[in-house]
């Protein structure tokens, strides 16, 4: 088999992984008053991941679990607990359980949040964390909306705290390395970027039914707008409705859109005319994009085309195309014309995008030595609010003109107001 | 798009009348009023999309007007309450803000009005939302400020600065964050009034923000000139304070902040050294110089950093100083600091710390150096290669490379001709990685003179890795010819000269390599005829049949007939070819060897041709391979014929190769086939359900859903198919078996209704499910509306290469009502919900539970389930549990599901065989391995298979358990291929009956570990030479431990002596003698 499967297999489920010492700068175990205290907000399968990989490291120590639905979280944290108690001690098996977030916002011992919920809830726990002085690791795409992205970026600059958003691909060597490619020249001029990624699901109309017990559903809402319990809609489902999230046009979507603009800075250099397609949901609870095609193009000319993937030229992954070549990237693969691009050995004087190897490991030495990790707010809100006008356009069928300064459509006030949504009282950002 | 979606928007933007909606419209407005949420949601699609299309002005009105008229109605459910007052957020105008409003009072319905009106720009909107704020309280109050907040309404200041001091907390505390938002200079101002707090100094904080992005920079500065009045309330305040300083009021920051370089929180003094690089003042570059010899060490790690990425150059003499840092990570941060700030004459600092002895700090030098900007530094890098200290000028040869520096052709050409190994060695791998063609002579001819074995492998290397950069054949052909003609060649250097003309390839190199083979010294043709077997095109396909069919050596015979083999599938007639090539064969092992090369070749007549060996026994099972797999390269342009062809391989040979001929067949000819290859196979599918259920259990009924939807055992129960459709996955089959591609599914739930169960024994239902095509199936299973399990997430084959998955669950007694129930396989997520298979299992008449056999036989359990996607455990662990319950004594049970390993049963086995790996897989968890472990330590006796010495990645004990785990950092093993099994210990109970053997597997070369083992059998690597071991023993606590690596496949497992090597294994961990 081949080795370097245990590598990849260990990001793509975020396993245990043994860190090189000096990622941190300094000799291997960590005193126990250095280790940084983590809460996890929400407790399914991305929360549990971060939880398990953390577990794998030293320098950190989870010592909360959050989820709106307690026995979620309370099994997360039994696995937490029995992690610790195994490897140091009954001492240090103290993690808790507990169903709202604020709780754990004022505890001295935790000094950074992950934040794995749906998107409705990213800017609102991002920006209350930061003001009570936690630093945050937040899950993709950064917000519901523009407006909620803007106050999360505000409040990074405000409060000095460290951010990180979960666009983990820019923590893979393959991704990195095509955009240096696309940024040095090594394609020529780049004219075009194509991304495709799944596209979303349709839903049958969820049966209205009892939240179950040990769900606080009024709370799994939050600033959502009040609406009946349905009968699978908390797990993974949510993704489809648009009062949670986006759909996976932005949830996806951002992953790769996130690498196009890494890539092709210019694409949010300026301003960007936004036009597209897109089918939608008939009927049922989902009221996402199911498939779309939608175009972004910069002052320049460099165009994003951005597309799920069974109607995207190039499939699945993310395609910087120049005049003299391309470079194809997915998760765990790469692919180059001229196959010799991939032999590149950079020139002294090339953009050098940072280099992070490891997505939670850099976020844990931001913490440490307050540097700005590699995906940082701002990164992750434009590659968001790309995703957002794409959808946007879409659902508009009219040519847009995104002002990235003002952050706005020129000339189309009724899109404008789709930028912001009012929270559900008593949730603010 | 639907038609009535397209119909919509046509009327929209067709042209006609802009303000008459289509009736489509106002057909899903009237709809609306009664939209509860549990019924169709089609109405309200339609709205979405009117509204989200409405760009005129007009139109926008008419549809507004429409949307809101309902909202009068204070009985309207409200999840079309809350769907309307969205609309009107992106739609509603001044014409419906009285509507609204009035919606305000009423407690249930004021949230969905609120969330209308702060999105809607109209002034009169925030009129409403500003007189709201004298009569609501409570939940309604809150929403109501929030919203003047985010409008940033101006004139909702006075009251909300009266409600901010009044004395509703909770109302106070919305309106002072309200005032921030607002941030006019009259909100800091009524801001400032209020007592300090830190709710309220945030608020400020948020007021100067926008003011100076407003560009207010002056109103900005006073305000943060009166926040650093009084102290901060907490380390996280008086971090906010500082980088609202840092950007607010540079200068005054700056004696802050070298405070701060002193601080006692880490994290404070660490943000200080940050903002400081980011002040953007001569003077701040000038404090961290001035602080950086007080630094602790780690702190002196981020001052580099910090200073290599703002360039201040002002601190370039103190990152010099600690350049001599005591510290490696302190000296790293030093040479990647210089690499952005040096000069020329810091090339002989940076090129001594690339010797140094710690390897982040070489690494950081070099990097350095490629990008040490300055005038003179490409002169100080290339004298230094040519005449600096021998020990820097390897690394200064690698630095002028990495630069481009001008001169380094020159250089390079000097440095290959060095009289030190390190130099020349530089000097070759320099030119591998970058030279261009005008170095490919020079360095052939350093191949064809190289002594040093270590340098001429690197000159080898690199001429590969340049030849491969050369469009010109001729230009990487040539000069290789000219020194194999030279006389002065020595045999070793024309072998690798050799080799690189076989790896490049073509047919000019051919063309020498040919005629090396014919009249060279008998050295040099050795060499050119085993270049020319492993010749990487088809072009030397011709000259291998020839040569192999003339050859008198029997080695080079066997190197030419396998390359011949290799190439002919990849020539334009592969069957005339490999028809000549029959004709030289002997002995079976040479059959099999050509019946592989068929095996590539896509056409009826190599069909037929691997038919016709399905009649020898000696090369049956590579006849049938051959057969399935050139079967699914034509399934689809001759589905006929190989139907046809897969049925007579099914019927020639068993097991694993029978599934995967049938899966070919079922490619062939779909879901007829399907049903038809279901049908035939249903004996041998029952029989091992059978097998595998506990002693004095029967298989009841069996259903193959997708196949058929009702069977009637006779005298027994019936499983009838209630709800679900027909599904074949294409593909599937193959990979999963018939039974597994054809399933039922349902949008909702499969439900099979079940009857005629007995009430005096004991029932249970199994099934296989499988999510083919990774479309994220989750699932529970339901009986007489009980919940027996899940929800679980099926296994995906698609892009994840699982298997599909057989479980069994006990059906509850109370569940069953006359005999009859209802199970039901219900969607938790994705698109629907599937099964392939459905059976009733019943259990011994008078007992309620099942329970083991009371016989006293020891228990084995076998752990599987979930592996590295090249290992089909679903095809070798029945492989190995028919190997080890020849031994009646055993009692063997297969557990598909890694998590077994937490059970609190686990104790209860007397051996537990692990055949798994947490491949992509967190595992079962701590509380689980930690289960595992106390089990073996109390104990059970344990038997690694395979795969299962990489079991537990990063779980250090398991090295304790296991004596050897794989480690991937080395080799990992042979190429997949026969080795022989020497037994070195006859004395060990396992291996006390047995003799070495040959087998076909991977023979690992990569265990770790120092744990005390007893070695019982070897193997020698053809690689590496040397002997590995391949089973060995040890005691973990009371457990008996056995270890062996073989076993990567259904193959290597099927070898007898493999077999037998597990059987007596798994009685020697189970605590008995080993018998045969």
């Amino acid at each position: 088999m081949p080795r370097r499967a245990f590598l990849k297999g260990a990001l793509a489920v975020g396993a245990p992984l043994v860190l090189p010492a000096r990622v941190l700068g300094r000799g291997g175990a960590t005193a126990p008053s250095e280790r940084i205290g983590v809460a996890v907000i929400g407790a399914g399968g991305r929360g549990a991941g971060h939880a398990e990989a953390l577990m794998g490291m030293d320098e950190a120590r989870v010592v909360a679990v959050c989820d709106a639905f307690l026995p979620r979280a309370e099994s997360v944290c039994h696995r937490v607990n029995a992690h610790y108690g195994a490897t140091a001690g009954p001492a240090a098996a103290s993690c808790t359980a507990c169903q709202d977030f604020r709780e754990v916002l004022g505890r001295p011992d935790v000094d950074a949040v992950f934040i794995a919920t749906p998107e409705n809830w990213h800017a609102v726990m991002a920006v209350a964390a930061m003001n009570r002085g936690k630093d945050v690791y937040c899950e993709k795409a950064l917000s519901l909306t523009v407006a909620e992205g803007r106050a999360v970026c505000d409040t990074v600059r405000r409060t000095g705290r460290i951010f990180q958003a979960g666009t983990q691909q820019r923590s893979d060597r393959n991704f990195r390395f095509a955009c240096e490619l696309a940024r040095n020249g090594y394609l020529g001029r780049v004219h075009t970027v194509w991304v495709g990624v799944p596209g979303g699901r349709t839903l049958p109309v969820l049966p209205i039914a009892d939240p179950p017990a040990g769900l606080d559903y009024d709370l799994w809402l939050g600033p959502a707008p009040a609406a009946p319990y349905r009968e699978g809609l908390c797990s993974f489902n949510w993704y489809f409705v648009s009062d949670y999230c986006a759909g996976w046009i932005q949830s996806w979507g951002v992953h790769h859109v996130d690498i196009a603009l890494w890539g092709a800075p210019e694409l949010a250099a300026a301003t960007l005319d936004v036009e597209g397609t897109a089918t939608f949901p008939e009927d049922g609870t989902a009221d996402t994009s199911v498939t779309w095609h939608a175009r972004l193009t910069a002052p320049g000319g460099v165009t994003l085309d951005f597309a799920s993937e069974d109607v995207a030229r190039h499939g699945h992954g993310c395609r910087f195309e120049g005049d003299e070549g391309w470079v194809h990237v997915v998760r765990g693969g790469i692919q180059a014309e001229p196959a010799t691009l991939l032999r590149v050995t950079p020139r002294p004087a090339d953009t050098r995008l940072r280099r992070s190897d490891h997505h939670l490991a850099d976020f844990l030495a931001g913490v440490r030595t307050r540097r700005e990790p590699v995906a940082a707010a701002e990164s992750c809100h434009q590659a968001t609010t790309a995703t957002l006008i794409a959808d946007m356009a879409t659902r508009a069928g009219r040519r847009l003109t995104w002002d990235w300064r003002l952050e706005r459509f020129l000339h189309d006030d009724p899109c404008n107001r789709l930028l912001s949504r009012a929270l559900r009282a008593p949730w603010r950002v | 798009m639907s038609r009535l979606l397209a119909a919509v928007a046509m009327a929209l933007f067709g042209g006609v009348c802009a303000a008459e909606l289509p009736a489509p419209v106002l057909e899903a407005a009237e709809a609306v009023r009664g939209y509860t949420g549990a019924g169709s949601r089609r109405p309200l699609a339609v709205l979405e999309q009117a509204v989200a299309r409405a760009a005129d002005p007009a139109v926008r009105r008419e549809l507004a007007a429409v949307l809101a008229a309902p909202l009068a109605d204070r009985t309207l459910p409200g999840p079309a309450r809350t769907f309307l007052c969205r609309q009107l957020a992106a739609i509603g105008s001044a014409a419906e803000v009285p509507t609204l409003a009035a919606m305000l009072d009423d407690p249930a319905r004021a949230e969905d009005a609120r969330r209308a009106l702060q999105a809607m720009p109209d002034p009169a909107a925030g009129e409403a939302l500003r007189a709201a704020l004298q009569r609501l309280t409570g939940a309604a109050l809150t929403g109501v400020i929030h919203s003047l907040g985010e409008r940033r309404d101006a004139a909702a200041t006075g009251p909300l600065a009266a409600i901010a001091s009044g004395p509703d907390a909770a109302a106070s505390a919305s309106a002072v964050a309200a005032l921030g938002r607002i941030a006019s200079p009259e909100a800091a101002e009524a801001l400032a009034r209020l007592p300090a707090s830190p709710a309220r100094d945030q608020a400020l904080m948020e007021c100067a923000d926008r003011l100076w992005l407003d560009g207010r920079r002056a109103e900005a500065q006073t305000l943060c000139a009166g926040l650093s009045r009084t102290a901060a309330a907490s380390p996280a305040e008086r971090l906010a304070r500082t980088a609202l300083l840092c950007r607010v009021a540079p200068e005054e920051a700056l004696p802050v902040l070298a405070a701060g370089l002193g601080d006692e929180e880490a994290l404070f003094r660490r943000a200080c050294i940050r903002f400081l690089g980011g002040l953007g003042l001569p003077a701040a570059a000038q404090v961290l110089a001035g602080a950086l010899d007080r630094l602790s060490a780690e702190d002196q790690v981020i001052a580099l950093e910090v200073i290599g990425q703002h360039r201040l150059e002002a601190a370039t003499d103190e990152v010099r100083s600690v350049l001599a840092s005591p510290e490696a990570a302190v000296r790293a941060g030093a040479a990647s600091a210089l690499g952005a700030l040096g000069r020329a004459d810091d090339v002989a600092r940076l090129l001594a710390a690339a010797g140094d002895a710690d390897a982040a700090v070489r690494e950081a030098a070099a990097e350095a150096l490629a990008v040490l900007p300055g005038e003179g530094v490409d002169q100080a890098v290339l004298r230094a290669a040519a005449e600096g200290p021998p020990a820097q000028r390897a690394a200064a040869l690698e630095a002028a490379a990495a630069r481009q520096s001008q001169g380094l052709a020159l250089l390079l050409d000097r440095c290959l001709a060095d009289p030190g190994d390190g130099v020349r060695l530089a000097a070759i791998r320099v030119c591998g990685r970058g030279g261009d063609g005008s170095v490919f002579p020079r360095l052939t001819a350093v191949l064809a003179a190289e002594r040093a074995p270590a340098l001429r492998a690197e000159a080898e290397r690199a001429l590969i890795a340049l030849g491969r950069r050369l469009p010109d054949e001729a230009a990487r052909v040539d000069p290789i010819a000219g020194a194999l003609a030279s006389p002065g060649t020595a045999p070793e250097a024309a072998a690798a000269l050799l080799r690189v003309l076989g790896a490049l390839g073509g047919e000019r190199a051919l063309a020498v390599v040919r005629d090396c083979a014919a009249h060279g010294a008998p050295a040099i043709q050795d060499a050119a005829l085993r270049v020319l077997a492993d010749w990487p095109d088809p072009s030397a396909a011709d000259d291998l049949c020839t040569r192999a069919a003339e050859a008198q050596n029997p080695v080079h015979r066997a190197l030419l007939l396998r390359g011949a083999l290799r190439l002919a599938p990849q020539t334009p007639e592969p069957m005339a070819r490999l028809e000549r090539l029959r004709g030289l064969l002997r002995g079976p092992e040479e059959g099999r060897l050509w019946l592989s090369a068929l095996s590539q070749v896509s056409s009826p007549e190599a069909l037929d041709a691997a038919l016709g060996g399905l009649g020898d026994a000696e090369v049956r099972a590579e006849a049938a391979a051959a057969a399935v797999r050139i079967g699914a390269a034509l399934a689809r342009r001759s589905p006929r014929e190989v139907q046809a062809a897969m049925a007579r391989v099914a019927a020639a040979v068993a097991g694993p190769q029978a599934a995967a001929a049938r899966g070919v067949a079922v490619e062939a000819g779909g879901l007829e086939a399907a049903r038809r290859l279901s049908l035939e196979g249903r004996p041998e599918r029952t029989a091992a359900l059978a097998r595998d259920l506990p002693a004095g259990w029967s298989l009841a009924a069996y259903l193959d859903c997708g196949v058929e939807a009702e069977v009637q055992a006779p005298g027994g129960p019936s499983l009838r198919l209630a709800a679900g459709q027909v599904w074949l996955w294409e593909g599937a089959a193959g990979a999963g078996g018939v039974e597994a591609a054809t399933v039922a599914f349902d949008p909702g739930q499969v439900v099979l209704e079940v009857s005629g169960l007995t009430p005096d024994r004991p029932w249970r239902v199994g099934f296989t499910w499988w999510d083919f095509d990774n479309n994220g199936r989750r699932q529970s299973v339901w009986a007489g509306g009980r919940r027996l399990m899940g929800p679980a997430d099926l296994p995906a084959w698609l892009g994840r290469q699982e298997p599909p998955a057989a479980m069994a669950v006990d059906l509850p007694p109370e569940g069953i009502a006359g005999g009859r129930v209802r199970i039901a396989f219900r969607r938790e997520a994705a698109s629907n919900a599937v099964v392939s298979e459905v059976w009733l299992a019943s259990g011994p008449a008078g007992s309620l539970a099942p329970r083991p056999g009371k016989v006293a036989m020891k228990r084995v359990l076998i752990i599987t389930g979930r592996d590295y996607p090249g290992h089909l455990w679903a095809q070798t662990a029945p492989v190995l549990r028919d190997a080890i319950a020849q031994d009646k004594r055993l009692e063997v049970t297969v557990s598909e599901d890694p998590l077994v390993l937490g059970a609190p049963e686990l104790p209860g086995y007397d051996a537990i065989v692990l055949h798994y790996m947490n491949w992509e897989d967190p595992g079962p968890g701590a509380a689980a391995q930690e289960n595992f472990r106390r089990t073996i330590e109390g104990g059970t006796g344990l038997v690694l298979v395979h795969f299962a010495c990489g079991a537990f990645q990063g779980w250090p004990e398991f090295v304790r358990i296991a004596g050897r785990v794989w480690d991937p950092k080395r080799r990992g093993h042979d190429p997949h291929g026969p080795f022989r099994v020497v037994i070195i210990d006859r004395t060990h109970p396992v291996t006390a009956a047995m003799d070495s053997f040959d087998t076909t597997d991977e023979l690992y070369t990569c265990l770790a570990g120092d744990t005390p083992i007893q070695i019982l059998a070897t193997a020698r690597s053809k690689v590496d030479g040397t002997d590995h071991p391949i089973a060995f023993t040890l005691r973990y606590g009371k457990g008996r431990v056995f270890h062996s690596v073989l076993g990567h496949d259904a193959a290597a497992l099927a070898n007898p002596a493999a077999g037998q090597l597990f059987r007596r294994a798994a009685a020697w961990a189970a605590g008995l003698e080993p018998e045969d």
